[in-house]
This record gives C-alpha cells, structure tokens and sequence, in this order.
C-alpha cells in the first residue's frame, strides 16, 4: 500500500464510523479528489460531509475551529504547506487558546492536514518545509508520519485522539512510497525494525539498524520525506566503510518524543540531525538542545545539524538539491563525527 | 510518457487511438492518457510507423517511452524486442545482487582470501567479520591464507540447527574465556549403593545424573562465582542456578536445563529430566526446557571415555565434566573390594577465577556428595 493510498483509506473508514468527522479543502471534491488524491472519493461517498472551499487560508481555518469548538472532528487540507502561514494567525491567537481562554469549556480537536516539502520543482513557494515555524506555538501538536510508519493509522489517532489543534504534515515527496513491511526477520530490507514508544503509546519512533545487537555508531534523527535520504546515506556508509548508523524516525515532532531518542544516544555518543526545513531555528536545535540538556556526559562530539541552507529554495530541479539536504551532505555529517 | 501535470510522476494509458503498424503523420492523435487533472489527447511528434510499448489502463511513469516511430517496421519490432528483454534483465539483476549483499571491506577481504562470497549463509548483509569467522581466521593481519588447493573436497555439508548455534557459541567461547582445567578422583561406591538401595527402599526411580545435578546446585551455592560470568571488569553472579546437561546423543546436541536446581530433590529432577528428554523424543520440546543455563554439565558416563575436557559456555564460568564410572581394586583392611570411581574435570574461566578456587569446588562437590549419599539413607 501506498502513503497516499493508506491516508485515503483511513479517512473512509473513519468518516464511516464517526459522523462528526467533516473533510474541508480546496479542489478536494471528486472527479479531482484533491491535489494529491488524499481525499478522493470521499465527496462521493460522503456526501453533504465533504466541504470544497473557497481559496481563503484564513477563512477556512477559522471556520474549521469554530467547526471544531462545536462538536464537530473536522480534518482541514491546506493544498500546500507554504500557505499554513496565512492560517497562522488563526491558529496561534485563535484555536490554540481558546479551550484556555474561555475556561476549558470546550476542545478543539481540528485536524490540519497539509503537504510540504520540495525536491520537485516546484519553486520557491510550493516546496518549503515550515513545521517547524510551529514548534514555538504553545497549545498545538504536530504529528509528521515517515513511510516506515502507518500513516493512516497515525491519522485516525490524530483525529480521534489529539483533542487538541494538531499539524498533520505530509511531505510530498511520500505520497507515491510504498510502506514499508516488517518481514519474518524482523527486518525492512537491510535494517532491523523496531519500535519505540517511550514518550507516547500512539505515536511510536522507528528504529532502523544495521547490526541489531551491535552498538550503533552513530544516532541519526530524521523525520518526514528526508527520511528516505537518511536510509539510503547510512546504508550506503554501512556498504563502503561498515559504519553502523542507528536511525530514529519519529511520528509526532512537538512534544518532541524526547525518551524515544536518549537510550540510543547514551550508547553512540554521536548525533545527527536530519531535517527538511532550513537549519536556522528548526527542528535540529530544538532536539540537540532537548538532548544536551539531558545527557550531555554521554556525548563524545557535538551534535551536528542537516538542514536546507538559509534561502528561498530555488525553481530549477538541479539547484533545487543542492539547497535542500542531499545524500552526500548527510554522510559527510555522519564522517565529520567519527 | 510527457509531464502534463507538475504535480504527477506517473500517468495512465487510457486508449490508443491508432493500430500498431500504423502510419502516423506529425501533429495525429495517437493515443489518450490520464493524468490526475485531466485525460488528454496525446500527438505524435514525429511521422512514421508505430510501434506500442505501452498497453492500455498501465500507469506508466513520466518520461518513460511508450511507443516507438520510424519508417522500418520491422526494425522497430526488433528494437521492441530488445527493450523487453532488457526490462527482464533488469529485474534479475536486482535479485542477484540482494543475494549476495557484501560491504566493501566484506568484499575486499573475500577477494584476497579467494571466498566466494555465494558460500557465505548470512542473512543481510556480509560483513568483513562474517568473511573472517567463514574462513575460520581469528585476526585479519599476521596471518596468511594457507593454500590448501592440493587436497580434494568430496562433498559439503552444511552446518544447521543446533550445530550452527554451537558453533557459534564455542568459537565465541574460544574469544572470549581464557580456559583452564582442573581435576580430582571422587570415589562412588557408598552412592552407588544408597541410590540402589533408594530405589528397592522407596520404590522412586532416581539416577546418577540427578544426585550429580543436586549435589552440583549445593556446591554452586557455597561457592557463587561458579555461578557467574565476567563482563569487562565486573563478574556477574546469577541469582537462580540453573544447571544445563549437555547430552550427545545420535549427533543431535541438546541440552535440558533444571531450573532452581537447590529447591528439588534428586526424585523431583530425576522426573524433570525424563519429562524434557521425553519431550525431546516426541520432537516436541519447550523452548523454556532447553534453555536459560547458568551452569553446564557435560555428562559422558555413557561412553568409555575416563577423561575429558569441555569448553566453557559463554556467560558462564565454569563446566563440569562427568566421564565415564571406572573400577579399582583397593585394600581395605586387609581386604580387596573392587571400588568405583571417577575423573571429575572441571573447565573453569581463568580470567577471574584461579585454580585453588577451582579446586575447592571439586572438594566441597565430594564432601556434598556423600552428604547426600546420608541425606537419602536416613530417609524413610
């Protein structure tokens, strides 16, 4: 199965089950079935339940909270993630505080989904990476599935069990990934496969290792679409030189699953971090900094960041990469460290 | 396959408009394709004959050909041929080479020490280390590849089972624990005698084997680091003792292991060990029974071996070794009795535990011995 394919799913099944759960977006009602086809057939099936809405962020942010302080589950999609800033405003002075501002009266469990992430082509405006803009809103979660997790499972749990405004980011480059499978080995290809639930029971990391027994060289924490260079990059470090990466791939990246991560930095002593958005003021300081405060005895090196470089990301496909994290930035991190 | 649509990797062939073998002139619709927006006419680009790589309802990815136009027909059918032979290549390529996924240095190795690295059972990839342990080198330098071209190999077996995982516990073992051995005469005659006896008296069936494991469990205790292993610079003491009976029978290794050994009598252990070697006959064994040693024996008192010496467990400290029961003719007060006895072996961990040590566990395991020997006579 597919990620866009097991997200399409669970939402099916769910507006199935709970007739509270509405579906709002742009060009999300069939034949078109939405920009990534992560809605299709919904508007069909559901009829009256699905909402195609006008272009106006704002306007249909506010009116899914005010969906969502009445009752309703409603799941927004916001066609592009670079557009969440024009929700901005509604969800950091408006649905993140209200069920405090008006004496806990009632939740807001609205559920934003939205695409990000680049390597496509597609500009400056339709590729960015902006979750971590949000890591500084009190009163949100943000949940970012990789394609090693079930992504329509983490959805269902986000919907029906967040209660509160949560991000749901889906990085583009996902959709067309088939999951990955566990198979009689315990393995997903060449990796061990093992999950972590330490900080949160519905919202597992992933952990990948080459050698299950062996203590790993290095820690590597990446989360989304950038997961699969990571994979790539510590399997090809595995093959040229027998450098044994372990990678811890979360689910949810605020609260960050801090416990899922600290076991295996106390064994390597050496940390990476991998992330989409650019590395001024992202998700990467945020971890090493969690991480340095917790366990800084047991580092051996500092913590190093990967990230997109301090720029708008560029249109053509080729300069595109070399300002986005790239395979060889990610191995020459994992070298520096050893 | 063009890129109609930024958002698509992939398109759909929904029909095509022309007959294969057709002629196409440049600007005719040649066939429909579906992208996530819209179906599309698609035009030909150039003028000729057609021939369809694609078939209809396939998704195929963007860039990708889905048809060929030129004026020799049969040229193009022969080009055809040939891309779908290189499409089977492809995908058997990709089978070889996850069979034998290597590292480099796996590689490397494996060249110099002439292994073919197809001989290698690992599951995942092959690492330099495998290629060692596979050519049976402890160190990759000081040593060189002895050539031994000259002798013929009849056949090749493979290792499986329990003789894979013991090869790989006793080469661990070899690693890891500097071994020594000590060894002492222990006399049998009066246990002999009270376990036939025990049996006429009470009618319970008891064996050497279980008096051994009982006696064994009370040395264990009197002497804790017997029942322990080193790790780095700590040595671990288990909490149970669990002693494991390493029995060889008809090539097959097994080895039922009696948990809390202190807390039964040797009739309780007696019973233990017929259940879990009964299990093992009806190929049906827990995997509880055969597992979760603290200490092993290794018991050849049915063989006509007088002595041996077996190899330390990993995470253990110590084997005890049950040859074969001998007799001797000893004077005892003027009087010749034929007396049995045996070589009770020791194989200890030299690495935190001394020969002294080792000693006393033999001694403390005679006195046990024929303590036991009055436990089970003043039973009634």
């Amino acid at each position: 199965m597919r990620y866009v394919e097991s997200l399409n799913a669970a939402l099916h099944t769910l507006m199935k089950e709970d007739e509270t759960v509405l579906v709002l977006g742009q060009d999300i009602v069939d034949p078109y079935g939405g920009a990534f086809k992560v809605t299709k057939g919904l508007s069909t099936n559901f009829p009256g339940r699905v909402m195609a809405t006008p272009i106006s962020e704002a306007g249909i942010t506010g009116f899914a909270t005010g969906l969502a302080m009445n009752g309703f589950k409603p799941v927004l999609e916001i066609m592009f993630g670079d557009f969440i800033s024009l929700c901005a405003d509604q969800i950091i002075n408006g649905a993140s505080k209200f069920h405090w501002m008006y004496g806990e009266q009632f939740k807001v469990p609205l559920v934003i989904r939205t695409p990000m992430g680049g390597y496509a082509g597609f500009g400056p405006t339709h590729s960015q990476s902006l979750e971590s803009l949000f890591l500084a809103v009190p009163g949100i979660n943000i949940v970012a599935p990789s394609s090693y997790h079930n992504p329509g499972e983490l959805l269902r749990a986000t919907i029906l069990g967040m209660g509160i405004p949560t991000l749901f980011i889906e990085n583009k480059v996902l959709y067309p990934e088939q999951l990955k499978t566990v198979d009689t080995t315990g393995r997903i290809g060449n990796f061990f496969f093992e999950r972590i639930n330490k900080s949160n029971k519905s919202f597992s990391t992933v952990s990948l290792k080459v050698e299950k027994e062996e203590k790993a060289d290095i820690t590597l924490i990446s989360y989304g679409g950038v997961t699969l260079l990571a994979v790539e990059a510590a399997l090809n470090l595995f093959i040229e030189e027998e450098i044994k990466v372990e990678i811890l791939i979360p689910s949810i990246i605020k609260p960050i699953p801090i416990q899922d991560f600290l076991e295996s930095v106390k064994e390597s002593g050496r940390v990476v971090i991998v992330e989409e958005g650019v590395k001024t003021g992202g998700y990467g300081a945020e971890v090493a900094s969690e991480i340095s405060e917790r366990v800084f005895d047991y580092l051996e090196k500092p913590i190093f960041r990967v990230g997109a470089k301090d720029f708008p990301i560029p249109s053509s496909k080729e300069l595109e990469r070399s300002f986005l994290p790239n395979q060889s930035d990610i191995e020459s991190a994992i070298k520096g460290l050893l | 396959m063009p890129q109609l649509n930024a958002n698509d990797s992939v398109a759909t062939l929904v029909k095509w408009l022309v007959e294969e073998g057709a002629s196409v002139t440049k600007g005719d619709v040649i066939c429909s394709i579906e992208t996530s927006k819209a179906i599309v006419d698609l035009e030909s680009d150039f003028s000729g004959k057609i021939v369809q790589l694609a078939t209809p309802k396939e998704e195929i990815p963007v860039s990708k050909p889905i048809a060929l136009i030129g004026n020799n027909f049969e040229q193009l059918k022969k080009e055809k041929e040939k891309q779908v032979q290189l499409n089977h290549q492809d995908s058997d390529k990709k089978t070889v080479k996850e069979k034998f996924n290597a590292t480099k240095k796996a590689r490397n190795l494996a060249e110099k020490l002439g292994i073919d690295l197809s001989l290698l059972n690992i599951e995942g990839i092959i690492k330099e280390k495998d290629v060692l342990e596979f050519s049976g080198k402890e160190q990759l330098e000081g040593q060189d590849h002895i050539e031994n071209n000259d002798v013929e190999i009849e056949s090749y077996v493979d290792l499986t089972g329990g003789r894979k995982t013991g090869k790989v516990l006793m080469l661990e073992s070899i690693r890891t624990i500097p071994q020594s051995y000590v060894e002492r005469i222990v006399l049998l005659d009066e246990i002999v005698k009270t376990i036939t006896n025990y049996e006429a008296k009470k009618g319970k069936l008891i064996t050497f084997l279980s008096v051994v494991i009982s006696v064994l469990a009370k040395t264990l205790e009197q002497n804790k680091r017997f029942n322990a292993y080193r790790e780095n610079d700590q040595i671990l003491i288990y909490k149970n003792i669990n002693i494991g009976v390493v029995v060889n029978q008809d090539n097959y290794v097994s080895i039922p292991t009696i948990k809390n050994a202190c807390s039964l009598h040797p009739t309780e252990i007696t019973e233990e060990l017929m259940r879990i070697r009964m299990s093992i006959m009806r190929k049906n064994p827990i995997l509880e029974d055969l597992s979760g040693a603290s200490f092993m024996v290794s018991a050849m008192d049915h063989t006509e071996i007088t002595r041996f010496i077996p190899i330390v467990h990993p995470r253990q400290a110590a084997t005890l070794a049950i040859p074969k029961i001998q007799f001797k003719l000893e004077d005892r007060e003027g009087v010749l009795s034929k007396v049995s006895y045996l070589n009770l072996g020791l194989s200890f961990d030299h690495s935190f535990l001394d020969a002294i040590q080792a000693s006393k566990v033999l001694n403390d395991f005679a006195d046990n011995l024929n303590h036991q020997k009055d436990l089970l006579d003043s039973e009634e």
